[in-house]
């Protein structure tokens, strides 16, 4: 890279004082933004993002303050934008492919110590009460307490409860409910007014060692914690009984009687997610049929689609076809239409009760085609949906590329006594495969993850017998894995293990995209020839 | 002339960053604090000053924001306590809850159905309530359906459950077993005046009632009265005399072979199908169709499921004690009870507003919902989710037999629900760092390292491990079985008893052997 500096040295010193304050000052504004934003992902205890967002911060401020990277100052949004949203979110999916994130460790190990440490327990000495809040005007509280024995108490801040009854020197007199109208020098809250000071239930009540805090609505009790946190040998003990918790893969667990504190957090448990998905029965399931027909779904629904649309690009490239706009713009209708809602019209059109396609199979053929029960019959319904929605993109893609190929060689090809299929053969089709082709393997590769269409259609149905998994004889890797890793597979949702097959998907589809480049080199070769 | 352009040129090239640096700002989750934190002032209420004293977030369905919406209004005039109704698909609210909840920026409150409790809770997402003096006010096996470890987690305020619609034109005796529906809804069918005898939206929620006729279940109960996972009753033979009473009405056309909510709604509003299970969402769709309907509870004594609805609060809420105050002293009374009753088309969770029911459908679904069963809230519920409802379409569609089919649903379910370590016979204990299983403590006492796992012996009797090469020092170990600490042993075969000691005077191999009869473990030092 040469052009790296293009700036002459001599014209730094031309740059507008003015432009040089704003450039600062919008540095200096981004620098406190960027700021703020790490000082609370740690906070949060999201260390990757903070990082992430520390590599844009440093970026910006490199390429705008030192005049070395005056050229990439051009390029610095795109870059920001880059690591945000490319580069974090796949190193992030890698990142969680090896911990356990998911239902039970959904929290990082912060959030789920604060949660933990929240925790409180009544001692068995403890005593709780029912209390009333009082206000005094310097925002002062003090509490009026009853124990389960009728016994009742004046509590504030810093001083022993004190023994009050109803209608004493400075106390008020007792209304229905056995409470004091007033206090000297308090006013009486009622319990939403009271609530509204969130800071009420963090107010410690009564002398030091026998304080008495608000827990719920109806109960003040003198309430210690219940774990106590020691961060160097990462453990909690419960003051109840001194159990020791020791970390386990995210969840402290006692040793001694296996006992769980939830919640988990979010721990990292090695190539875990990845050897179960391969080992486990419990996972792994039919996966060997799963990626026969991964791969089956994909190859069918790119030759079909394809087909259709390059005979009807055909159809239509003949100049004196009659009504073609009019042909071509209703054949243009399924592409136009949301597939979602294209999907949901064939799945009530071919029920089997009540659908219009199974009616008229059964009028004119006495057979009604079990679409949703059958595997044979599910899986070319899906391949019918699928080159309805499919077709009208290579129509539309191959009408383009038919009017490129230069029309003295089929003249010549015409000289030299070709008939029309082997001028389709040997002219139209190699040199349409130069255009199309990696547009061939774009659809291949979306339909490979075409989790929609199955989900919408039919959710992988219906289910393949003895399967130790729930796996359907349409389920392609993408849909099967949503089954398992985010709904009803039972295990509640698993970021962690999803994130591990996604990766192993990924290297599937990487593999395939490389393999047919290799082909589209050879078609190339081709056109090279022609 | 260059000058100027420039400068102009840089001003513009300032600004777009600036915008993008905006544009990213937004786009990143932002961790903000919550809305409710402006400074709390106890003002009286009286005074009704322009800022609301503090402010509550609420998620609620579309169905029930209205009568929230009322409510909220009139909390705010009476407390100046803002309710922040926010509009949640109801199927949505736990997912987009366990998203937003970790980072602080959830609502206080949700509403939730009871069986997704437990992993609210076991994500640490919500907080315990107390419901004081209300707590008699609520039916109890409402309560228990938000209780997890003897905590309360929810307040509930609507029950749901399905019941046995029928359409009054077709029907006239209602039938006392469920023999006696098929047979009625046969002779429809063979009189051409019906497509199918009975509809229902799904095999395993909608037809629980008919399982449970038969004698079967999902999960036995333990000692406790809680569900127990590790008794699946799917391949009871109640469940196999049931599914094998569905397989024969599947054979002769009484049941429509592919199962489908939506198909048999609308046979059954179009008045061409005599009986028809499903609860509450149904209704008003039946009703805007005008089909003579009535309801009953279900035939030979069945239990139908019940799922509860409740309240539950964020464990990051800054305002739990108002968010709790808000629930007991202003959800919890007689008028909005009634009002969510009523907007809710489901029975009241609270016993005042549920005594006086007086709508017709609504005193059918609870008559029919009186022996229900609360839909276990436990993980393992899940699993039997995944593979119920497969195993009986299996059936249906005639591609297994009842008795495989659910045996095989059974496995599958025991499978998810055991872990893949089952089966593991482990002696976790100080020695394992030692012996391959990681550095440090860190490397310890841990029952699923692979590293440590003990082999069955070829006649099945024992399981030996080692010989590990230790160090010399004192040493503690335990026996734990299927790779976690619910079951172990120590000392003398105790279950749960004190660690086994054993210590190296110098440098040297330890093997263990493990009895699984008496559950003693014999440490072998060279």
């Amino acid at each position: 890279m040469t052009i790296a500096n293009p700036v002459p040295k001599g014209k730094k010193q031309t740059e507008n004082p003015f432009s040089t304050l704003l450039r600062l000052v919008f540095v200096a504004i981004f620098d406190l933004g960027a700021g703020w934003f790490i000082y609370q992902a740690v906070q949060l205890g999201s260390f990757q993002l903070a990082g992430v967002v520390g590599v844009v911060f440093l970026l910006v401020n490199i390429v705008l303050l030192l005049p070395q990277a005056y050229a990439y100052r051009w390029m610095v949004t795109g870059l920001s934008f880059l690591v945000l949203f490319t580069i974090y979110p796949m190193l992030f999916t890698i990142y969680i492919a090896f911990t356990n994130y998911g239902d039970g460790h959904l929290l990082t190990q912060q959030q789920a110590l604060a949660v933990i440490e929240k925790e409180t327990y009544l001692p068995k000495t403890g005593k709780s009460y029912k209390w009333t809040a009082f206000k005094a005007p310097d925002n002062t509280y003090a509490l009026w307490l009853s124990d389960a024995e009728g016994n009742t108490y004046i509590a504030k801040v810093g001083t022993a409860l004190l023994p009050a009854k109803p209608g004493a020197p400075g106390i008020g007199q007792a209304d229905s409910s056995g409470i004091p109208a007033s206090i000297e020098g308090f006013t009486r809250l009622n319990p939403i007014l009271a609530a509204t000071d969130k800071n009420l239930p963090q107010i410690k009540f009564g002398e030091e060692g026998q304080t008495i805090q608000i827990r719920s609505p109806s109960e003040a009790a003198e309430l210690k914690p219940r774990y106590i946190y020691d961060a160097a040998a990462n453990t909690l003990t419960d003051q109840e009984n001194g159990e020791v918790y020791n970390d386990v893969d995210g969840t402290y667990t006692s040793r001694t009687s296996g006992k769980q504190i939830v919640p988990g957090y979010r721990a990292v448990v090695g190539l875990r997610n990845f050897v179960n998905f391969v080992q486990s029965p419990a996972l792994r399931g039919p996966l060997l049929q799963i990626l026969v027909w991964n791969f089956v779904f994909p190859t069918i629904s790119v030759l079909s689609t394809f087909s259709l649309g390059l005979a009807i690009a055909l159809l239509f490239n003949d100049k004196d076809f009659p009504l073609k706009k009019v042909f071509r713009t209703l054949l243009l209708i399924p592409y136009t239409i949301p597939s979602v809602i294209t999907v949901l019209i064939w799945r009530g059109m071919m029920n089997p009760d009540l659908g219009i396609i199974n009616h008229l199979t059964k009028t004119w053929l006495g057979f009604s085609p079990p679409w949703f029960s059958e595997p044979t019959w599910a899986q070319a319904g899906v391949l019918l949906v699928n080159l309805w929605l499919g077709y009208p993109y290579f129509m539309l893609i191959t009408s383009g590329a038919l009017q490129s190929i230069p029309a003295d060689l089929y003249e010549a090809a015409k000289i030299d006594g070709a008939n029309s299929w082997q001028s389709f053969r040997n002219i139209t089709l190699p040199l349409l495969l130069v255009a199309v082709g990696p547009l061939l393997i774009a659809s291949y590769v979306y339909n490979f993850n075409n989790f929609g269409l199955i989900y919408l259609f039919i959710n992988g149905g219906p289910p393949i017998v003895g399967a130790t998994t729930q796996a359907g004889h349409t389920d392609i890797l993408i849909s099967y894995v949503y089954n398992l890793a985010f709904a009803s597979g039972g295990r509640g949702v698993q970021y962690g293990l999803a994130s591990a097959i996604s990766i192993m998907v990924f290297f599937i589809v990487g593999t395939i995209t490389l393999v047919q480049f290799r082909f589209t080199n050879m078609w190339e070769e081709v056109s090279k020839n022609v | 002339m260059f000058r100027k352009l420039y400068l102009v040129l840089s001003l513009f090239v300032a600004a777009s960053m600036l915008l993008a640096a905006c544009g990213g700002g937004a786009a990143t989750p932002a961790p903000e604090q919550p809305a409710a934190t402006e400074a709390p002032t106890a003002a009286p209420a009286t005074e009704a000053p322009a800022e609301p004293a503090a402010t509550l977030v609420m998620w609620v369905d579309a169905t029930k924001a209205p009568v929230f919406k009322q409510v909220a209004d009139a909390f705010l005039a009476q407390y100046n306590v803002k309710v922040d109704i926010q509009i949640t698909d109801f199927g949505q609210i736990r997912d987009k809850f366990q998203t937003a909840a970790p980072t602080g920026n959830g609502p206080d409150i949700i509403i939730v159905p009871h069986d997704q409790a437990g992993v609210l809770v076991a994500n640490g997402l919500v907080a315990p309530l107390d419901l004081g003096d209300k707590k008699s006010a609520f039916l109890q096996p409402t309560l228990d359906a938000f209780t997890i470890d003897g905590k309360l987690y929810g307040m509930p305020y609507a029950v749901e459950n399905v019941a046995l619609f029928y359409n009054k034109d077709l029907v006239t005796d209602l039938p006392k077993t469920w023999e006696d529906l098929m047979a009625a809804g046969k002779k429809l069918q063979d009189d051409g005046k019906a497509t199918y005898c009975l509809g229902f939206g799904s095999p395993d929620y909608h037809l629980f009632s008919l399982y449970t006729s038969f004698g079967g279940y999902i999960f036995g109960k333990d000692a406790q009265g809680n569900y127990n996972p590790q008794d699946v009753g799917l391949d009871s033979e109640g469940f196999i005399k049931a599914v094998q009473f569905l397989d024969e009405n599947v054979k002769n056309g009484c049941l429509s072979s592919t199962i489908d909510g939506n198909t048999a709604l609308k046979l059954f509003t179009d008045g061409k199908e005599p009986f028809f299970i499903s609860g509450p969402w149904d209704l008003e769709a039946i009703k805007t169709a005008k089909v003579p309907y009535g309801m009953s509870t279900f035939p030979s004594n069945g239990a139908p499921f019940s799922g509860v609805q409740g309240f539950m609060l964020n464990a990051k809420s800054q305002n739990l004690l108002l968010a709790q105050s808000f629930l007991t002293e202003y959800i919890a009374t007689d008028d909005v009870m009634a009002q969510l009753q009523t907007g809710g088309n489901r029975p009241s969770a609270y016993k005042p507003v549920f005594d006086k029911i007086s709508d017709p459908d609504l005193l059918a679904f609870g008559q029919a919902g009186a022996n229900s069963q609360p839909m276990p809230a436990i993980p393992a519920m899940g699993a039997v989710w995944a593979n119920w409802g497969t195993a009986i379409t299996l059936v249906f569609q005639g591609k297994q037999a009842p008795d495989a089919a659910l045996q095989d649903a059974a496995k599958k379910i025991r499978d998810v629900i055991a872990n893949p370590l089952t089966g593991m016979v482990n002696v976790p204990g100080s020695y394992q760092n030692q012996a391959g299983c990681g550095d440090g403590d860190a490397g310890n006492w841990k029952p699923d390292c692979a590293a440590t796992a003990m082999k069955k012996s070829d006649d099945g009797k024992s399981y030996a491990s080692g010989p590990f090469k230790l160090k010399a020092g004192d040493y503690e170990a335990k026996v734990a079985l299927d790779g976690t600490w619910t079951t172990n042993y120590g000392v003398d075969g105790k279950a749960g008893g004190d660690n086994i000691k054993f210590s190296l005077k110098a440098d040297g191999e330890v093997s263990f052997s493990y009895d699984p009869e008496t559950h003693v473990l014999t440490v072998t030092i060279k």
